[in-house]
């Protein structure tokens, strides 16, 4: 039964996909523009760069343990207690990403389509299919993902397409924007959005070929990205970077605004199909907490804990007691985020790497 | 024949066997008497109080008392006189009576005298009752330890008809009927082959129902093959009175609203899931195959699809699929649309929808609601009632009730085309319990648009779409080969390739062969393609 055990290398590469591809979509290109004004392209273009090099650098570690993952083999690098306590860290960590962003996603939700709506209740109800789909088993998982992958790629595209027309490309001048941004912490701040598909470390033991791990993120790490790149150019591009930096949620703008040439207003179609990426995205940042904990636990199943995480989620998203509070919220948990989540990977493979040379030695 | 516990142990290469009926328990183990007044008191036992039960003594060769028994509705009379009653009650030669012993009398009638196909010597006590009641004649002979069970079954059935839930435009025209024999004929002589393994025991304590499951040994997959086996061994029932019956004791999800595996009615259908790798579960008395393992996107498919021109047959399909979504979706997206998110329709149209709605007293999705169930209500009763006013009662409800609704401000003319159409739609779906299983699923979806419009619609399908990602069919992904993708399963997925170029059987079923055709297959048809009617008729067209 190859197909019900173990993963192909393509269905790997959509996991990361999809899972990438989610809340920022909406609100990248408002970040990106108050951090690099018209160089918000090349800003994002190297927060992503950032961002898939330490998915790589995840990717190349969890292929030279392939018959375990993350939680076990950390354990056995940096020692037990280390690897417990940031392998803690790191399922906090996606419980706050999995919270902020259904704070993020209620907020939006009961801006534009459900106006009289209690938002507690439409994040309630996006949260119960997570932890409902979050009782299933890594491969079905990875099956989710992949089935959704084309209804988040093909709406972003048509929209993208609809709205080159109306790029003005003096708006996009200069390349690297007016003022001297910072860079290095604005980028970072992008990479974060890289690290929701974290939790493919999971899945790399049950790759048909976990060699090739690190070829598949690559390529699914390059397919978010480019979306994610394509929607901040046509953006700014429409709008110009002053503009953007005003608008809460650019890319709707963007949506509204391209859908107005064909003659009626598709944002809210465009909306509730972006539902679908933030469903994912959400689904891959809770199934880490879940699956990780059961691992660190020692649990026979993640079932419970699917289910005890909700109150969990559902309090962190009520903390921000605006949408204010909300974005810087969001920001620091990017940065110190990506700061756990990219320097981990490379302590374990730092230690990866000495321990083998030790055993070569030793030989 | 043995049992499924039997056939599926064998499969292991252990063996075991279990009789159930409480009758038959008391006479496990049992050999018959010798003395055919004992064998007659214990007879009279079991069907005692059994009327059509008879037995008819008589003088085998003149010399020996022996008794024929046998339930009489079940058996053709004349077959007994002629082959049975005809060939022992003639008289021997002279001195070749005294020369047989009675012990061997048994052996010389089978071997020598009896004109029947299909009868053997029996000395265990189950088999000769549980061959009595399937409608065999069990001769007892006295004297001998063996009784004769020759089949003289003969059981009343219809002829073979076009399937009426799976008509086809073209392709054949025979379809399955209630004998179990006359189906396996039908499947047999479409694949004339030894590789074609039929497996029959029988199940259920009382109905005794003989099943059979048939593969194609050098195809299926045995795994696939010894669940099956394991999960009919594990039916413990009264009687199987229909297909049906061992579908919901063997599969995946009983929770489901979705069928996990396929029937057919269809022969040719049957033959050409076998030729998959499939497994075919036929059971005596229904007209029904079951097919596992089984996709969902069997319940889109039909025979039409194949037997016409793959282009014409891929834009059927994709018809098909559309009208299957919009079974689902289409009267939760129209009152999404129309109570939450009316910009989306262009404004003419929706000036139209509220000139419509003028008068109406309700919410839309009350509205909507009520003419879904009315139409529930209307398909129902027509298939209770007789066929003679089954179409005048559907064209008084669709047209007289629909606009008598309309007229009377029950309901906007919308609201009626949308249902009107979704219930078509759902009836382009050649599976029926699938369409019925969308068709149900339609109403969650209906309340969550009334609730929380377009969002309730989308979580509603997120849900229904998570839930048939994690189905399973005997261990094979229920979406594959979408998910998990196939190259060669796209092919006859939403469009339907050319006969010629499927080269594979699907993945997803492990066969043993994997090749439906040699890798050249595409080669002739595409060399004929690119050089415009072909190489050797060249000389034709000059």
């Amino acid at each position: 039964m190859s197909d019900t055990l173990s993963i192909s290398s393509i269905r790997m590469a959509a996991l990361v996909t999809s899972a990438n591809v989610g809340i920022g979509v909406l609100t990248l290109p408002r970040f990106a523009a108050v951090g690099a004004e018209s160089g918000a392209p090349l800003l994002t273009a190297a927060g992503i760069l950032c961002g898939t090099m330490s998915l790589l650098l995840l990717a190349y570690l969890c292929s030279r343990h392939p018959g375990e993952n993350l939680i076990f083999f950390s354990e056995k690098l940096v020692g037990a207690p280390v690897a417990r306590v940031m392998n803690g860290l790191l399922i906090l960590y996606f419980l706050l990403v999995s919270g902020i962003s259904l704070r993020q996603f209620g907020e939006v939700v009961v801006l534009v389509l459900l106006q009289k709506t209690p938002m507690q209740i439409v994040e309630c109800m996006l949260l119960l299919v997570v932890a409902l789909s979050a009782r299933r088993d890594l491969i079905k998982f990875s099956f989710v993902h992949s089935f959704y992958l084309p209804f988040i790629l093909l709406p972003g595209l048509f929209i993208v397409l609809i709205a080159t027309r109306s790029i003005d490309p003096n708006n996009l001048l200069p390349l690297i924007g007016n003022h001297r941004g910072d860079w290095p912490n604005e980028s970072v701040k992008i990479a974060s959005l890289s690290q929701m598909s974290f939790v493919f470390c999971l899945l790399v033991p049950l790759m048909k070929f976990p060699k090739r791990a690190a070829s598949s993120v690559a390529i699914g790490a390059a397919v978010g990205g480019s979306l994610y790149l394509l929607v901040v150019l046509t953006t700014v591009g429409m709008f110009g970077a002053e503009e953007t930096k005003i608008l809460t949620y650019p890319t709707l703008e963007t949506a509204r605004s391209a859908s107005m040439g064909v003659g009626q207003r598709l944002d809210a179609l465009f909306l509730i199909i972006w539902v679908i990426s933030i469903y994912t995205t959400i689904y891959a940042t809770y199934y880490f907490s879940v699956h990780a904990s059961r691992d660190l636990f020692r649990l026979e199943d993640h079932r419970m804990l699917a289910s005890f995480y909700m109150p969990a989620v559902y309090a962190v998203s009520m903390i921000p007691p605006n949408i204010h509070v909300l974005y810087s919220l969001w920001d620091l948990s990017g940065r110190y985020g990506f700061l756990l989540t990219a320097a981990y990977p490379l302590l374990l493979l730092v230690m990866s790497f000495i321990r083998s040379g030790r055993r070569r030695a030793h030989a | 024949m043995g049992s499924w516990q039997g056939k599926s142990n064998l499969f292991k290469r252990t063996a075991s066997v279990q009789i159930k009926d409480l009758t038959l328990r008391k006479y496990e183990g049992m050999q018959a008497s010798a003395r055919l007044d004992e064998m007659l008191r214990m007879l009279k036992e079991v069907f005692g109080d059994t009327d059509d039960i008879a037995i008819r003594q008589f003088r085998i060769f003149g010399s020996f008392n022996a008794a024929a028994v046998f339930l009489e509705p079940m058996v053709d009379q004349d077959r007994i006189n002629r082959d049975i009653l005809q060939p022992l009650m003639t008289a021997l030669k002279d001195g070749q009576a005294e020369q047989l012993h009675a012990s061997r009398i048994a052996d010389y009638a089978l071997h020598d005298c009896l004109h029947a196909a299909d009868a053997s010597a029996e000395i265990s006590i189950v088999p000769m009752l549980l061959a009595v009641t399937s409608g065999e004649t069990l001769i007892c002979i006295d004297g001998s330890h063996k009784a004769l069970i020759v089949n003289t079954r003969d059981i009343k059935k219809r002829a073979i008809e076009q399937p009426q839930t799976e008509q086809v435009i073209r392709g054949p025209r025979e379809g399955f009927i209630e004998s179990l024999d006359t189906n396996i004929a039908l499947v047999r002589s479409r694949l004339s082959t030894t590789d074609l393994k039929v497996k029959m025991a029988p199940i259920g304590r009382r109905g005794n129902t003989n099943v059979a499951v048939c593969y194609l040994s050098s195809i299926a997959d045995p795994a696939i093959v010894e669940r099956v086996l394991g999960r009919l061994a594990k039916i413990d029932t009264d009687a199987i009175l229909d297909a049906g019956y061992i579908e919901q004791f063997i599969e995946d999800q009983p929770f489901s609203p979705f069928p996990q595996i396929q029937n057919t009615e269809r022969p040719d259908k049957t033959a050409a899931a076998l030729l998959e790798g499939r497994i075919a579960i036929l059971s005596n008395g229904s007209p029904f195959a079951l097919i596992v393992p089984c996709f969902f996107s069997q319940f889109y498919q039909t025979l039409d699809d194949y037997t016409e021109r793959f282009l014409i047959g891929s834009l059927i399909r994709i018809i098909r699929l559309v009208a299957l979504v919009t079974s689902l979706i289409f009267p939760a997206l129209y009152v999404s649309l129309i109570s939450f998110n009316p910009e989306l329709i262009p404004t003419d149209f929706a000036v139209a929808v509220a000139g419509g709605r003028a008068g109406v007293p309700f919410p839309t999705v009350i509205e909507v609601l009520m003419i879904e169930i009315s139409m529930e209500i209307l398909r129902e009763a027509t298939i209770r009632l007789p066929q003679v006013i089954g179409g005048a009662l559907s064209i008084v409800g669709v047209l007289i009730i629909g606009q008598a609704a309309v007229s009377a401000g029950f309901s906007s003319p919308i609201t009626v085309v949308i249902v009107a159409f979704t219930t078509i739609g759902s009836f382009a779906t050649p599976a029926y319990n699938a369409a019925i299983a969308l068709r149900m699923l339609r109403f969650p979806l209906i309340i969550l648009a009334g609730s929380f419009g377009l969002f309730g619609v989308l979580i509603g399908l997120l849900f229904i779409a998570n839930h048939l990602l994690a189905m399973e069919s005997f261990g094979v992904p229920y979406m594959a080969p979408f998910v998990p993708g196939n190259w060669q399963g796209f092919k006859d997925l939403l469009l339907r390739g050319p006969i010629w170029w499927m080269r594979k059987r699907p993945s997803h079923l492990h066969t043993l062969d994997a090749n439906r055709l040699p890798p050249d297959a595409a080669d002739a048809p595409m060399r004929r393609t690119l050089q415009y009617a072909g190489e050797e008729d060249t000389r034709a067209h000059e």
